[in-house]
């Protein structure tokens, strides 16, 4: 089976006030078609090692290598293009852009990658919302919808590249147990049936309980 | 300063696949279209104003032939006025678009 993503003896440092080993040599990869969740106390690294694998944090040692390809030395704007075609970010807090209708922001990351026409990727985008029932909300501006809708929004924009792997950081901490309810079933339905490759950072018990493996930290090691 | 009300967009911007340069692109892009329209309004407006002055009579024994306020309508001054306003902007939306492409997006993700 393929491997979408690997991580080779990363260890990170945070630096002020003093010098604190956060990540310790961690070790790991995922293969196609996984769903794989971290979990750990609060402060164990966990969103750290997230940030790291998502390419944004750079400052680290050891390699990361994400489809096939190694990511260390890779300047700024082609760790970008990596983020735009290989992977989808869902955020706990940080939704979408406000300024923009519902379909614009879906649209965004396809727009960006410039793969289709703007008419295709509308297209797609609107399936993707469709795939989640939310197409109605479609032409409705960012900020007139509800903190589970946003939610559904992001992970709809997660997908509109169709990348190797949908990285999630505590995507849902800051919903209901209705919306959080409705996202678990979103992501068991992205592994199941559209054979999506996850990564989701949470500390949601049940939302590990859907996966099919763990990935346990403290004290920024993988414990188990 | 603007780029401090959108650190979030950034983020979401740079999260999503947006290089640094993409995100100076943007905000050069915004400031640059506030001087195109700033400058065309005022080129307009100053124009009518122009013409409004031009009307009022202005009559002196010096100059028997001017018999309104004198207006210089030369196009070299509105091409200054342009110039200078799609100037001041540029310089003025250069440096907060360039700290707006440094931004880090881990800082502000986890910064709530």
């Amino acid at each position: 089976m393929k491997t979408i993503l690997e991580a080779q003896h990363i260890n990170k440092y945070f630096s002020s006030p003093n010098k604190i080993k956060v990540l310790n040599d961690i070790n790991f990869s995922i293969n196609e078609r996984e769903f794989v969740t971290v979990i750990g106390k609060s402060g164990c690294g966990k969103s750290t090692l997230l940030y790291i694998l998502s390419t944004m944090d750079t400052d680290h040692e050891g390699s990361l290598v994400i489809d096939g390809e190694k990511m260390d030395e890779k300047k700024d704007w082609e760790l970008a293009r990596i983020r735009n075609e290989k992977i989808g970010f869902i955020f706990q807090f940080h939704y979408l852009l406000n300024e923009f209708t519902v379909l614009r922001n879906v649209m965004l990351p396809g727009l960006k990658l410039g793969k289709f026409t703007e008419k295709e990727i509308e297209k797609q985008a609107l399936e993707k919302l469709a795939m989640l029932g939310i197409e109605h909300l479609a032409s409705k501006k960012a900020n007139r919808i509800s903190g589970g809708e946003k939610q559904r929004v992001a992970i709809a924009r997660a997908l509109i590249n169709n990348p190797a792997i949908i990285m999630g950081d505590e995507p849902t901490g800051n919903l209901d147990k209705k919306n959080r309810e409705i996202v678990f079933d979103i992501f068991s339905s992205l592994a199941k049936e559209f054979n999506q490759t996850l990564l989701i950072v949470t500390h949601d018990e049940s939302m590990a309980a859907i996966s099919n493996r763990i990935i346990e930290m403290e004290d920024g090691r993988i414990i188990n | 300063m603007m780029i401090y009300e959108k650190m979030d967009s950034i983020a979401i911007l740079k999260a999503t696949g947006f290089a640094g340069r993409d995100v100076k692109t943007i905000f050069l892009f915004i400031s640059l279209s506030i001087g195109i329209a700033g400058g065309l309004l005022g080129l307009l407006f100053g124009f009518i104003l122009s013409v409004i002055i031009d009307q009022i009579p202005f009559v002196t024994a010096s100059l028997p032939t001017v018999t309104s306020y004198p207006v210089n309508y030369n196009p070299v001054y509105y091409i200054i006025a342009a110039g200078f306003s799609l100037a001041t902007t540029f310089f003025a939306g250069f440096f907060p678009a360039k700290k707006a492409s440094k931004v880090d997006p881990v800082v502000i993700i986890r910064g709530k």
